[in-house]
């Protein structure tokens, strides 16, 4: 049963325009993200297909979503904006704009241009066919390029683990945790601090057995995940990439780390498990 | 006897006029003070704990209501007038709540430190006001009463 519980959240955040222009297009609680560009239709997406909406926002759309995201405190976000997104209860707005630059480092992003607004889905269920090797518990990496449903499924394994493990759930982005959600009792989250900030600190305090990671990305992800694993505590983890032989080629020393892999595609919808692969 | 009453009636009127000017520019600096201290309370929290307009709004210990009230109108985007304060000072307030509201993590701090010197600028003068307009006029005024009942009698 596909659940969106945030379609109330979209209310507040789109202006009212907008929000009726999607409304009268798709029924709003199948809406999987939005993509608003200055200037050009705006996309609607649903697990199925995508729409395109015949209305082209302006400069003022965009200013006024990013007032509302931000809660009127663009600098409060400024971590968040240098990595291109802003979080908005629960959902994320990835951002496009003009890039401010000191040397090596983006400062911020300003003149924004394009957001794309993922709306989190609750697929309760939905990692119920990956019972036998979550039963076993052992590390496994959830893989499937963007838009794939990595972060529906990995929500609903949390779900089923922390029914049984101590599960720490730690929420970089602020997409896998929101108390709406359906989690067993067992569950801890720690959210909107990178990964390799908080992993030692929270495996010494809060004695996980199970820790559910979104999107790896960078090397240093790679140093949290050999820390973990070192400590004995299992990882349930996602990446970004089309499947195993991709990653064998660009990051073999990520995937030595686990023992399943899950590959997803976003066809014939998304989140549909293409193949679940033994590594070890 | 008339004149006594006459007497007694323009010392309380009088005293109490001039109580209530010592006490408007008293109010004044208080409201002033109140607001910069809103200001290094605000420049302190954005720089730890990155907290949004609206709760520093709501989270800041307020010691006059007149500011609190100001404060919290301004960030739901409505116009508040206050008896207390002139417009010039109303809208400075209203100005940093939006240049706050509209600044990145860079450019606050120029912002807070516009405002700081503005707040700053402001409680010097309301102090001078509190002692040249506020409590010399409560003691003319009364002076004005003793005269007046001199006069009187």
């Amino acid at each position: 049963m596909l659940i969106c519980i945030f379609f109330s959240m979209l209310t507040r955040l789109l202006p009212t325009n907008i929000f009726d222009y999607i409304k009268n297009a798709i029924p709003i609680q199948k809406v999987t993200e939005i993509r608003i560009r200055l200037g050009r239709k705006i996309v609607v997406k649903s697990a199925f297909n995508e729409i395109s909406v015949d209305y082209k926002p302006n400069e003022n759309d965009i200013q006024e979503i990013i007032r509302t995201a931000t809660r009127n405190s663009l600098y409060a976000y400024q971590d968040e904006i240098k990595k291109g997104y802003i979080p908005f209860e629960g959902i994320r707005i990835g951002l496009s704009g003009s890039g401010v630059t000191d040397g090596e480092k983006i400062i911020t992003i300003k003149d924004f241009t394009s957001l794309t607004i993922r709306v989190p889905h609750e697929v309760v269920g939905c990692a119920e066919k990956l019972v036998r090797i979550l039963n076993v518990c052992e590390n496994t990496l959830i893989i499937s390029p963007p838009y794939g449903g990595k972060t529906t499924l990995i929500r609903d394994i949390a779900r089923l683990l922390s029914g049984k493990y101590e599960t720490l759930i730690v929420d970089e982005r602020g997409e896998l945790y929101n108390e709406s959600y359906t989690f067993g009792d067992k569950v801890d989250v720690f959210s909107n601090t990178p990964k390799n900030m908080v992993i030692e600190g929270i495996i010494r305090s809060i004695s996980p057995e199970v820790i559910v990671l979104d999107e790896l990305f960078s090397e240093s992800d790679d140093v949290v995940l050999g820390e973990i694993d070192r400590c004995g505590v299992k990882i349930i983890a996602s990446i970004h990439a089309l499947g195993v032989e991709q990653l064998k080629k660009h990051n073999q020393k990520l995937l030595e780390h686990f023992v399943y892999a899950v590959e997803l595609s976003n066809k014939p919808k998304v989140g549909s498990i293409k193949s679940i692969v033994r590594l070890k | 006897m008339i004149k006594i009453v006459l007497a007694i009636v323009i010392v309380v009127l009088l005293g109490y006029l001039g109580y209530g000017i010592e006490r408007y520019y008293k109010t004044r600096l208080k409201i002033l003070r109140d607001y910069k201290n809103f200001i290094a309370y605000v420049g302190r929290e954005t720089e730890f704990f990155k907290s949004n307009i609206e709760e520093l709004a709501q989270k800041f210990e307020y010691q006059t209501k007149q500011l609190n009230e100001i404060i919290s109108s301004t960030v739901k985007g409505e116009n508040l007038d206050s008896i207390f304060l002139t417009k010039e000072l109303i809208s400075r307030i209203v100005n940093f709540i939006t240049e706050l509201s509209n600044s990145d993590y860079h450019s606050k701090n120029a912002v807070i430190k516009n405002a700081e010197e503005l707040a700053t600028q402001s409680v010097y003068d309301a102090e001078k006001d509190k002692t040249q307009k506020g409590e010399l006029g409560r003691k003319l005024i009364i002076l004005l009463g003793i005269g007046l009942i001199v006069l009187i009698i």
